[in-house]
């Protein structure tokens, strides 16, 4: 169990996390990995985990990815569950300090964070870039109907169908109108009265538990006359307000932490100081270059905040 | 107009400050340090100044904005330097310079600022990407606090007040690039229907974020190393501009 709370362990845990992200970054740059990519957004990671093996060699290697950046973290959280249990928690029992118990309190929210992290890829159902026209329904998971009634588009037509990059440099405030560009829906349940509401950018429809989302308008060219749809995002994560709870209580957590970082005399900081500095001299006066006498040292001694 | 023309002037007179009161405290001229510290700091304040009376908002995105609001956030933590029983001229001179430098690249770059997304007086995108700025600059001056610090034989004191004030502003730094983080899910939430997306900007504040709290959980052996402290605490700041720089050069030039 000591093993499994070592600050080394965190160190080796947190160096596979971070090869992972960096050789994701990678992969969100290059072709054909970069093209594969945002289909992990278009559905629950678990349902596109599941096929992402049995189609395209791209989709395969972010699969592959994904499970070792899934491994390493599952590495962490082991780690950070162990430290909470032999660390911080017997630390409470001699003389707590606030200090202890907010460091505590920053690790249990951690692995609250992460939690929610693993709802949000496993619980519910997603479906992102729904395209509807005007008329158009879809069918979603649990026999309910999302239909597209009306989509009111006050301004020009030609701003749709940008790219990201354009569109940050062409929908400025005075020429897209945020509170008038609106899709009207409706949900027919498969029991139960059926619902409406009204979508704007940035101002989703929530209902049952669903959240039901305008990303953007599209411009539809095929016919006669163009025709201006709604692109949808519709999503059921039962724990999203527990991870927004758990993060916003990490951060004011954190937050008094830096607060305390910042105290001048008798902080804990300088208590971090003094000790390695000590350690410093402890190797330096051994005449060993570098982490020679390093076997010295108290195995459960901490650098914390 | 006329924020536009003060804007302008002020960036001028801005990059000369920086660099003259680097100059003059790399040669030992406090008190001429001080005098240009304070002028610099006031065309700061200015050039930031006209870029919220063109915008109506505080700096947000772009490279005019951004990069001069890091270096206004380097000049007033430099010039924080140079003052107090704590100060110290080499880490004051270091973040002058770095404030010049991120005035350099808005020489070659369109100095205008942001087209007016109409995302941008949504709250929580705001305060995403003000609260992203904060955190970078001090990230950024907790790493020139990291490499500024003198060897062990050269002055313990000295030493021992930049570690200090190094590990702080990463504390600080770190806690307000989780403001800015929490902002950007929610933001992300209302406005693509999810708070996570899987693309390297995601993953990049990631690894930021992780880079900060591997520093924070050194083990002892290592963290008794001076060198090895130094990589740990300098490497999410720089990590951090290094990666913001690059986005922003290449969607001003692309």
């Amino acid at each position: 169990m000591n093993r499994m709370s070592s600050l080394t362990l965190t160190l080796y845990a947190l160096g596979a996390v971070l090869i992972c992200l960096a050789a994701g970054m990678v992969l969100a740059q290059v072709k054909p990995y970069s093209a594969a990519m945002p289909s992990m957004d278009h559905q629950l990671i678990l349902d596109w985990l599941l096929t992402a093996f049995s189609g395209e060699p791209a989709a395969a290697v972010l699969g592959v990815w994904f499970l070792a950046l899934c491994a390493s973290v599952g590495l962490l959280v082991l780690n950070l569950c162990a430290c909470t249990l032999t660390k911080l928690l017997p630390r409470l029992r001699n003389g707590a300090r606030t200090h202890s118990w907010l460091l505590l309190l920053a690790h249990v929210l951690m692995i609250l964070i992460l939690l929610g992290h693993l709802s949000q890829m496993t619980l519910g159902f997603k479906q992102e870039g729904i395209k509807l026209l005007p008329g158009q329904s879809k069918e979603l998971p649990g026999g309910i109907s999302l239909t597209v009634d009306v989509v009111d588009f006050e301004d020009d037509p030609g701003l749709l169908n940008l790219t990201y990059r354009q569109a940050r440099r062409a929908h400025t405030a005075s020429a897209f109108n945020r509170q008038k560009n609106l899709a009207r829906i409706s949900l027919s349940p498969r029991e139960g009265p059926d619902m409406a509401g009204e979508l704007r950018i940035l101002e989703p429809f929530l209902a049952d538990g669903l959240r039901i989302t305008l990303s953007d308008f599209f411009r539809d060219d095929s016919g006669a006359k163009p025709r201006v749809g709604a692109v949808i995002t519709v999503v059921h994560n039962p724990l999203a307000n527990l991870f927004f709870a758990a993060y916003l209580a990490w951060i004011t957590v954190y937050l008094i932490l830096a607060f305390q970082a910042f105290i001048p005399n008798g902080s804990s900081i300088t208590n971090v100081y003094e000790s390695l500095s000590a350690t410093w001299r402890k190797l330096s006066a051994s005449k060993a270059p570098g982490l020679a006498r390093c076997s010295e040292l108290p195995e459960n001694e901490e650098h914390k905040i | 107009m006329y924020a536009s023309w003060l804007g302008e002037v002020s960036f001028w007179i801005f990059l000369g400050g920086a660099a003259a009161t680097a100059s003059a405290l790399a040669l030992g001229r406090r008190c001429l340090a001080i005098v240009m510290g304070w002028l610099s700091l006031a065309a700061a304040l200015a050039m930031v100044g006209s870029i919220c009376a063109q915008t109506g908002r505080l700096p947000l995105s772009g490279a005019f904005e951004s990069l001069g609001y890091i270096a206004f956030a380097l000049a007033v933590l430099a010039l924080a330097s140079q003052f107090g029983a704590t100060a110290r001229s080499s880490l004051a001179a270091v973040a002058w310079v770095a404030a010049a430098l991120m005035l350099v690249i808005l020489i070659w770059v369109p100095r205008q600022v942001n087209p007016d997304w109409f995302i941008y007086q949504y709250a929580w995108n705001r305060s995403f990407f003000f609260c992203r700025l904060t955190a970078m600059s001090l990230l950024f001056y907790s790493a020139l606090a990291a490499l500024s610090w003198p060897g062990p034989e050269q002055g313990a004191q000295a030493r021992r007040q930049l570690v200090l004030r190094s590990r702080r502003f990463l504390i600080a730094g770190t806690a307000l690039f989780l403001v800015g983080e929490v902002s950007g899910f929610y933001w992300c939430l209302t406005w693509r229907g999810d708070y996570w997306l899987w693309n390297r900007n995601f993953l990049e504040s990631t690894l930021i974020f992780l880079l900060a709290t591997a520093a924070l959980h050194l083990p002892p052996k290592l963290a008794a190393h001076p060198k090895a402290l130094r990589l740990a605490y300098s490497l999410p700041g720089l990590l951090a501009v290094s990666a913001y720089l690059v986005h922003q050069i290449t969607e001003a030039f692309l």
